[in-house]
């Protein structure tokens, strides 16, 4: 497993949140994201790194 | 789920936490504080492991640079450590017991960050948080316990939250005391909670090296096993009378921390502790041979301290240098300014002349540094200033002002003194360059 940078489109709303719409792979191909089922923070313990998991 | 091949297995049910419940009661006792001690374990090393996992199965040391003379360990893993390396030691002696050491450069921009979040996680259960560094804190939960459940359950919870959330571990203590709680996060480590109580701490304390002890160091400590004081309970059972004879205030107050009459608070976290000097030290990438080599240093150190006066709205009296010579030997020395100063030229030519009445240059220099204190305040406070025209003041200050605000836009190397183009490998930036240093208990 590796870890991947990818872009994102993120809808920021009124309340502060920061929602992940549409991920963009590196050969362009989009996927969208059909439901937010968690948002928490958490490390990454296999690929490395601490943050926001969605 | 562990990742560290040397710490536990680890799951989220915090009774199989790896822990020592000491005593029946988890809660605070006679005192009524319940005192959490949390030190986040091997903290840079672990921070490291966690973002490669390519090196966590393999013995880790974070090391300063080499080049510029901070070539030291400044954590190692628990791999590594079970190999005997020892934080303090030179990168060339720890891959002499070691030789298959990975060492890695500090990135303290990433581990500033990881100590703010684990305080965001301590926030949570109390605003009485006081830092002790970069990887340690107290907090005190006497408030907490009717919200969020005894002082052991807030520590496990803490515990495993780090671990989740942030992938490193941390050993916490938890007491009645701040001495007595580090000194339980000290007892087991890592991943750990230990709780000494009142009804035990003898059973648990007492035994323990007297070096354990905060503030005893390697001088103290070398004294009191001269007056046959090995132990802490040794130490709480001496005479105060012969401990402050020896020692003055201080025995007082290490027969108390011994004793566990510690009742100093934990800061809230709001709080600004009193600031009582501001200095900047640095160990140069090469010695320094002679005064010009001094000279530079001076400024480009009070560049700093005078910058982070200014910032703070204070000015001050005395300047206090201290110099480190290239076998080890120091000396600090200190002298008063004619009037309160936060100018870097005034600052830099008193330690300058401060120096060059005191070194005779036996030995080569290898670290200086400078600090001012005896401070007052420049916004709203009154500074007694001097009856003589003192145009040329105002104008430096407002040009060091000026040179403030471009540096803050533009960097610290945007402008700079003249004088350091003699030697460009003598310019740093101490203040925002690897300096961390933990806080004094004290305060």
């Amino acid at each position: 497993m590796e870890k991947v940078y990818v872009d994102v489109i993120v809808k920021y709303t009124k309340e502060g949140q920061k929602l992940p719409l549409t991920v963009i792979w590196k050969d362009g191909r989009r996927f969208e994201v059909d439901r937010v089922l968690d948002i928490s923070r958490a490390a990454s313990l296999k690929v490395g790194g601490q943050g926001f998991r969605y | 789920m562990s990742w560290d091949a040397n710490s536990p297995d680890n799951t989220d049910n915090a009774d199989n936490v790896n822990s020592i419940n000491i005593g029946d009661r988890h809660e605070g006792t006679g005192s009524g504080r319940v005192i959490l001690h949390s030190d986040l374990n091997n903290f840079y090393a672990s921070v490291e492991c966690l973002h490669h996992p390519e090196i966590r199965e393999k013995p880790v040391a974070v090391c300063g640079s080499q080049s510029t003379r901070h070539g030291i360990v400044l954590a190692k893993n628990y791999i590594a450590k079970k190999l005997g390396v020892k934080t303090g030691e030179a990168i060339w002696e720890a891959k002499l017991k070691c030789p298959g050491l990975v060492v890695v450069h500090p990135n303290y921009a990433l581990y500033l960050r990881f100590s703010a979040e684990a305080r965001r996680i301590y926030k949570e259960y109390t605003d009485n948080v006081e830092a002790f560094g970069i990887d340690e804190n107290w907090l005190d939960v006497t408030g907490s316990v009717k919200l969020f459940g005894s002082g052991f359950t807030i520590a496990c919870e803490i515990g495993e939250r780090i671990k989740k959330e942030l992938g490193i571990t941390a050993s916490v203590g938890i007491s009645y005391n701040k001495i007595f709680a580090k000194l339980a996060s000290d007892l087991r480590k890592p991943d750990a909670v230990t709780f000494i109580s009142e009804d035990n701490f003898k059973d648990i304390v007492y035994g323990l090296p007297v070096r354990d002890l905060m503030y005893v160091g390697h001088s103290t400590g070398y004294s009191l096993n001269r007056m046959g004081i090995f132990t802490i309970g040794d130490l709480a059972g001496a005479s105060l009378k012969l401990l402050t004879g020896k020692f003055g205030k201080w025995g007082e107050t290490i027969w108390m921390f011994a004793n566990g009459y510690d009742i100093t608070p934990v800061m809230k976290n709001d709080s600004e502790p009193v600031i009582k000097g501001v200095g900047n030290s640095l160990t140069t990438p090469r010695d320094l041979t002679c005064n010009e080599d001094v000279r530079i240093l001076f400024c480009v150190l009070a560049d700093s301290v005078a910058t982070r006066l200014r910032r703070h709205h204070f000015k001050g009296r005395t300047v206090q240098i201290y110099v480190r010579d290239s076998c080890l030997g120091f000396i600090d020395r200190q002298a008063k300014l004619g009037d309160f100063s936060n100018i870097s030229t005034e600052i830099a030519a008193k330690a300058y002349d401060i120096f060059r009445r005191n070194w005779d240059w036996s030995k080569n220099i290898r670290s200086i540094g400078v600090r001012v204190t005896d401070l007052a305040t420049t916004g709203g406070g009154f500074l007694q200033t001097t009856i003589f025209n003192d145009d040329a003041r105002i104008r430096l200050e407002m040009l060091e002002s000026s040179i403030d605000r471009i540096r803050e836009r533009f960097g610290n190397y945007s402008i700079q003194r003249g004088l350091l183009l003699i030697d460009q490998r003598l310019n740093a930036n101490p203040a925002e360059e690897n300096i961390i240093h933990p806080v004094s208990y004290f305060r």
